[in-house]
């Protein structure tokens, strides 16, 4: 049987040997076949309406709306509290989805190939900022454009991306870490690239002009338009790493707004979950912390896989944007970080760490030991449903869930 | 007389006689008083290993070892 640092090390060498493509969008029901009428999948681990939080509510009967299983959000609220939703965790099915995370049939979803490893992971598009239902919105605005990018840029998206063979993501993340992102609360540098290789595709293929110009300017206006993609390939790099013996490697951290979870390569599926915490960041005008929830979303896969607070060194603006203190401070949260990993990602490397490699593999035993917790950079969603995100900042993973993960690790080892 | 018994018989007195120079373990509060003072202070981070928490830290001292 090999070690506890052997399978670590296995458990790292598998998140960055992954090859991941994004090669397709699809319907949620293709991807996913077990999405039929009135399931739901969402962010976090498992969550029922009872315990829900305002925006993840205000999701919920949102997408019931948009999907047509209720005439308008009171009615959709009423069949939630009845039961005639079946909710599940994204992670649960290959896929992951920011904030609330919402993922039904008929949405488009991003699909990543990793191709060392032959998996696939899927994620909605990004909506753009402001009144979003990641954020808990749902009007008719928010369901209006969720109809578009079912209609228009998810299939243009598709037919683009099979058009040009599919995006090789590791070097367009490389090149974005030393063009300022950390591909978290930072996704500039990625969404620019990522449009400069997708816009011929979509040229070639556009239905029309308008649909041309629409989609080049959805994509355009939309810094995070890559969230997304990093998160569906985060998802694509990190399940290769589960279920591996003996190993302590996270292999998924996610929050529902009311509940932070874990999963660890040795302990299979099983989550570890707390309380979430509360964001700790800047507010836009007219907003402060007494409008916020607690944090949520599937986002925190891009810090299991060495990005977002784990590379906050790459970008020193996104202190500043998330409220964590002066530009100077980014690469002592990269430090930090380094201290519970199993080591750098050689294919990752901040130019202003003299090129050190990304953080990569969270070792629950080095958590715990420590005391220093994962940093997530992170949205902040107004703590009602249907108003959206009203800053963003900094939370850290409780410290509860490493602990008993940690304990019954130990069980699987034959401890305790 | 033992030269190292006078040197650390010395060690007071040039302490005192040059500005304080200060390695700082564990509670970080000490090393930013000194360093507001304009003492030259390197604080080194360091907790008990799981927090003081007797149970976790055997169970991590076994699957270290």
């Amino acid at each position: 049987m090999q070690s506890i640092d052997q399978a670590n090390h296995e458990a790292q060498r598998r998140i960055i040997d992954g090859e991941p493509i994004l090669v397709d969008v699809v319907p949620a029901s293709h991807a996913i076949p077990a999405l039929g009428d009135n399931v739901i999948l969402h962010a976090g681990p498992p969550i029922g309406w009872e315990r829900m939080c305002g925006p993840l509510r205000g999701a919920v009967t949102g997408i019931a709306v948009f999907e047509g299983w209720a005439g308008d959000l009171d009615a959709a609220a009423a069949k939630a509290a009845a039961g005639a939703f079946a909710f599940h965790p994204n992670h649960h099915f290959g896929a992951v989805g920011p904030m609330t995370g919402m993922t039904t049939k008929s949405q488009p979803l991003l699909v990543v190939e990793n191709r060392t490893f032959g998996n696939r992971a899927y994620c909605a598009i990004n909506e753009g900022l402001g009144k979003v239902m990641r954020f808990g919105g749902n009007d008719a605005e928010v369901l209006d454009r969720l109809r578009w990018i079912r209609d228009v840029l998810g299939p243009a998206l598709g037919r683009a991306l099979r058009d040009c063979g599919g995006i090789s993501l590791k070097p367009l993340i490389a090149r974005g870490l030393t063009m300022g992102d950390e591909m978290h609360q930072r996704n500039v540098a990625c969404s620019s690239l990522l449009l400069r290789q997708l816009a011929p595709a979509l040229a070639r293929t556009a239905k029309s002009n308008a649909e041309l110009v629409a989609c080049l300017d959805f994509i355009g206006r939309n810094d995070q338009f890559f969230l997304n993609v990093a998160m569906a390939m985060g998802k694509a790099l990190a399940d290769p790493a589960r279920n591996i013996e003996g190993s302590s490697v996270v292999t998924a951290m996610s929050r529902n707004g009311t509940d932070f979870g874990i999963r660890v390569s040795g302990t299979g599926d099983r989550w570890f979950t707390a309380l979430v915490e509360m964001p700790v960041g800047l507010y836009f005008p007219g907003f402060s912390a007494r409008d916020a929830n607690p944090d949520m979303g599937d986002s925190a896969i891009v810090e299991t896989i060495g990005l977002g607070g784990f590379a906050m060194a790459a970008a020193p603006a996104v202190v500043g944007y998330v409220g964590a203190g002066r530009a100077s401070e980014a690469a002592a949260f990269t430090r930090s970080m380094a201290e519970i990993v199993v080591g750098p990602n050689p294919a990752w490397t901040i130019p202003a760490m003299d090129f050190a490699g990304v953080p990569t593999g969270i070792d629950i035993r080095l958590v715990v030991e420590t005391g220093l917790v994962p940093t997530i950079n992170t949205g902040i969603a107004h703590r009602e449903p249907g108003v959206g995100q009203v800053g963003a900042g900094v939370v850290k993973a409780p410290l509860k869930c490493f602990e008993e993960a940690l304990v019954a690790f130990a069980e699987t080892m034959g401890l305790e | 007389m033992d030269p190292e018994q006078d040197q650390i018989r010395g060690q007071p007195d040039s302490l005192l006689a040059a500005p304080p120079r200060v390695i700082n373990v564990g509670l970080e509060l000490f090393a930013e008083n000194l360093a507001s003072q304009g003492a030259q202070v390197v604080h080194v981070r360091w907790s008990p290993p799981a927090g003081g928490d007797a149970r976790l830290a055997g169970l991590l001292a076994r699957l270290r070892s």
